[in-house]
């Protein structure tokens, strides 16, 4: 039994040494205390090879039984001893563990002291630099001198395992020292930014009080580059994949899986590509400035959606993967760190983007022209829904009674969703449609503090038993910080999406201030189970200060309301009567 | 004729110790590499980055069954938890974190903490939480979709939520 000290408090944790490290058990009760004091959660369950422990900054941590290599964040290093099981326990090393989260374990009159230890990140671009530190513990930075181009800033209660000294010369950073001072329980770490000529350095709120963040904008022009203040070697560091300079294609693997006909490219270094869909169903990638380092390919193939796979080099710096398909098949693009997987689906699809682009390697990336862009192949399925109601629409205002959805100063998402629902009934009912509203008060659908399911298909019946011509949800949106805005409209079967460009076109169209966040499929509940078509639009968001301001104005809700109607006029034409059929 | 005999049985021995060794090795090589693609989605709750990751390599008396069910607990740990605080994602309620992942034939079911539904009530964080976490485990050779449960439950929907969880999720939901 060892006493551990953590910020002050002490934890009986069972940790004996082995070798120059500690051993714990993961059940061990003082342990799970310290795990949940520094906000770190477990994954492991009996029977699993892996032991991974996640931070709240996040960085992940992984062990392995039986491995003496262990990952943090992206830092792999050697561990004391392999982590081992027995009798159902799993014994880690304890100090690695530690360190891998930012704590020197220091021992002092008999006891554990658990030192924080600060990390510097700096992320440069151009002139200007981005300063973060981090501790396991809060961590308050304290200006204590500035003097030319040099500040001083002092930090209590943690330490410092990093270089002394650090050259930057970047982001108007010259130098950054760092100096651990105080006793090894009450440990000091003095921080001098030695700042280029003109340049000058401001703090900046951090999301949470383990960070610290120093804003640096440079004075002269320096060479573009970034820098980071890596720990000290602490427990022989295993080298990882560096770069290649050369870009080839090493391999090129297919496969017929349940899903689809699969190819896998193996691609060493960092790419771009572009894909292309012919009309004749011919569909080919080309991974730019890559040269064919496995065999070239023309084969035959005879997967249900592709006839023949070809692989070759074109215009000597390009290599080509060119797939015959047997229809309107959709082909997912997955572009990854060490290559792009192509998925050609067994299914026809109806709406495919013909060309798209990405990158392959770090920060991979894939974009595709928007689908509306994109090419019919065959004409929309034939429509298996007749509404018995075709003069009904219903309107599903989101939220309501027990769940107030999104909210902000007052303002709820479902009091909004219902005031533009009502709206909107209105202008529908001038223009002669009948209109039911899911709910027409501030009640649940279903029941007060039903599941969210239960809820969801409430509103779904009230579509589907009432037969009705058209399902419109109307939300607003919401997130944790202020930086998205903008209106979106969802659908999800592929039938409805004419539905949903009609009425997302007059949204665009009609001035309402907000961004343009286009039409995009979803797998929202409602959109799903309705039988007839149906989308759902999520207005603003409540949590942009400009979307928020439009909220609050009726004025602005009626805009939306008028914008809806006429894409459901455009979409729908006038109402007609029962049994005169549809479209 | 003894001789010859004790040649031939030596030679049928290295065969079929040959034909053992690469029949063995052969079925035990995992198709996953040393990088998994994490991927997250952006704030325009649409695009997916990928984020690579290092996987350890695979262990000696580690199947490819059992290596493709690691790195899909990996890789789920890795999406729920998020990228680096630097890089602007989309991420799960803070305290999420991934309890289990159940591999069974082309499935990986998710077992998360119950962090998860506290979302703060807008659709664009659920969108993009799951988005991520789908793309990155379908990214696994031989994973084609997630199933999702919240505290060892089966979950239908987020409280206040607006996706459809009930069913496996895959790639062609988006
Ligand atoms: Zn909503």
């Amino acid at each position: 039994m060892s006493q551990v000290v953590l910020e002050g408090q002490r934890i009986a944790i069972h940790a004996g040494a082995q070798g120059n490290d500690a051993v714990v058990g993961l059940h061990d009760v003082g342990f799970k205390t310290l795990l949940s004091r520094l906000g770190i959660s477990t994954t492991w369950g009996a029977g699993e090879r892996y032991i991974l422990f996640t931070t709240p900054e996040p960085k992940i941590i992984s062990f392995a039984l039986g491995d003496v290599r262990y990952d943090a964040g992206e830092v792999s290093g050697q561990a004391g001893f392999a982590p081992y099981e027995r009798g159902g326990e799993v014994y880690l090393p304890f100090y690695t563990l530690l360190r891998a989260v930012g704590f020197e374990p220091k021992i002092d009159g008999g006891e554990t002291i658990l030192q924080s230890q600060v990390e510097v990140d700096i992320q440069s671009r151009g002139q200007a630099a981005r300063v973060l530190m981090h501790a396991g513990v809060p961590l308050a930075g304290r200006l204590i001198a500035s003097s030319g181009n040099r500040i001083v800033y002092q930090f209590d209660g943690v330490g410092s395992t990093l270089e002394r000294t650090r050259r930057v010369h970047a982001g108007g950073i010259d130098e950054i020292r760092i100096e651990q001072s105080g006793s090894v329980r009450a440990p000091v770490t003095r921080v001098t930014f030695v700042l280029s000529d003109g340049a000058n350095a401001s703090e900046m709120p951090s999301e949470n009080n383990h960070d610290f963040q120093l804003a640096i904008n440079g004075g002269r022009g320096r060479q573009v580059a970034a820098a980071t203040a890596a720990p000290a070697p602490s427990p022989s560091p295993v080298e990882t994949a560096s770069p290649k300079s050369v870009v080839a294609v090493t391999a090129v693997d297919a496969a017929q899986s349940q899903d689809g006909f699969s190819v896998r490219i193996a691609v060493s270094g960092n790419a771009s590509f572009e894909w292309h869909r012919l009309l004749d169903n011919r569909w080919y990638v080309d991974i730019h400035g890559a040269t064919l380092q496995a065999p070239p390919r023309d084969e035959t193939q005879t997967a249900p959606s592709v006839t023949s796979l070809r692989v070759h080099q074109v215009s000597g710096d390009s290599v080509r993967v060119a797939l015959t398909l047997t229809g309107p098949k959709l082909v997912d693009v997955n572009p990854g760190a060490d290559g792009l997987t192509l998925l050609a689906h067994n299914e026809d699809d109806d709406m495919l983007a013909r060309s798209g682009s990405g990158s392959i390697g770090g920060n991979a990336v894939a974009t595709a022209a928007p689908t509306s862009e994109g090419w019919k192949f065959k004409p929309a399925p034939a429509k298996t829904y007749v509404p018995t109601n075709p003069r009904l629409i219903v309107l599903d205002p989101g939220h309501g009674g027990s769940d107030a959805g999104a909210q902000r100063g007052g303002l709820s998402e479902k009091t909004l969703t219902l005031d533009i629902s009502q709206r909107l009934r209105a202008l529908l009912i001038v223009r002669g449609w009948q209109v039911q509203l899911t709910r027409t008060t501030d009640i649940d659908v279903y029941a007060p503090n039903d599941s969210a399911k239960e809820e969801l298909q409430a509103r779904v019946d009230v579509a589907n038993n009432t037969g009705a011509r058209l399902f419109v949800s109307v939300h607003v949106n919401s997130f944790v910080n202020d930086a998205p805005n903008g209106t979106t409209t969802y659908y999800y079967k592929t039938e409805d999406r004419q539905l949903a460009q009609a009425v997302h076109d007059r949204l665009t169209s009609a001035n309402l201030g907000t961004k343009d966040d286009g039409i995009i499929k979803n797998n929202f509940y409602v959109v799903v189970h309705t039988a007839m078509p149906a989308i759902l639009i999520e207005t603003a968001f409540l949590s942009n200060p400009n979307d928020f301001a439009l909220l609050q104005s009726s004025a602005w809700l009626q805009r939306i309301a008028k914008a809806i109607a006429d894409g459901i006029g455009e979409y729908a034409g006038a109402p007609v009567a029962a049994g005169s059929g549809q479209r | 004729m003894r001789n010859s005999r004790i040649v031939f049985l030596a030679l049928l021995f290295i065969v079929v110790a040959v034909a053992a060794w690469v029949f063995l090795t052969a079925r035990s090589k995992s198709p996953l590499g040393d990088h998994i693609s994490v991927y997250y989605t952006k704030y325009d709750g649409t695009s997916e980055v990928a984020w690579p990751v290092s996987l350890r390599p695979q262990a000696r008396d580690e199947t490819p069954g059992e290596r493709l069910q690691n790195a899909a607990l990996y890789g789920a740990v890795q999406a729920v938890a998020g990228p680096p605080p630097t890089v602007e994602a989309i991420r799960f309620p803070a305290g999420t974190h991934v309890r289990a992942v159940r591999v069974t034939g082309s499935n990986a079911d998710v077992d998360l903490s119950p962090e998860v539904k506290s979302q703060s009530g807008g659709s664009l964080g659920e969108t993009g939480e799951f988005k991520g976490l789908v793309w990155t485990l379908t990214g696994l050779p031989g994973i084609a979709s997630v199933s999702v449960r919240v505290d060892g439950r089966r979950l239908d929907a987020l409280p206040g939520g607006h996706l459809e969880l009930d069913k496996p999720l895959r790639r062609s939901d988006w």
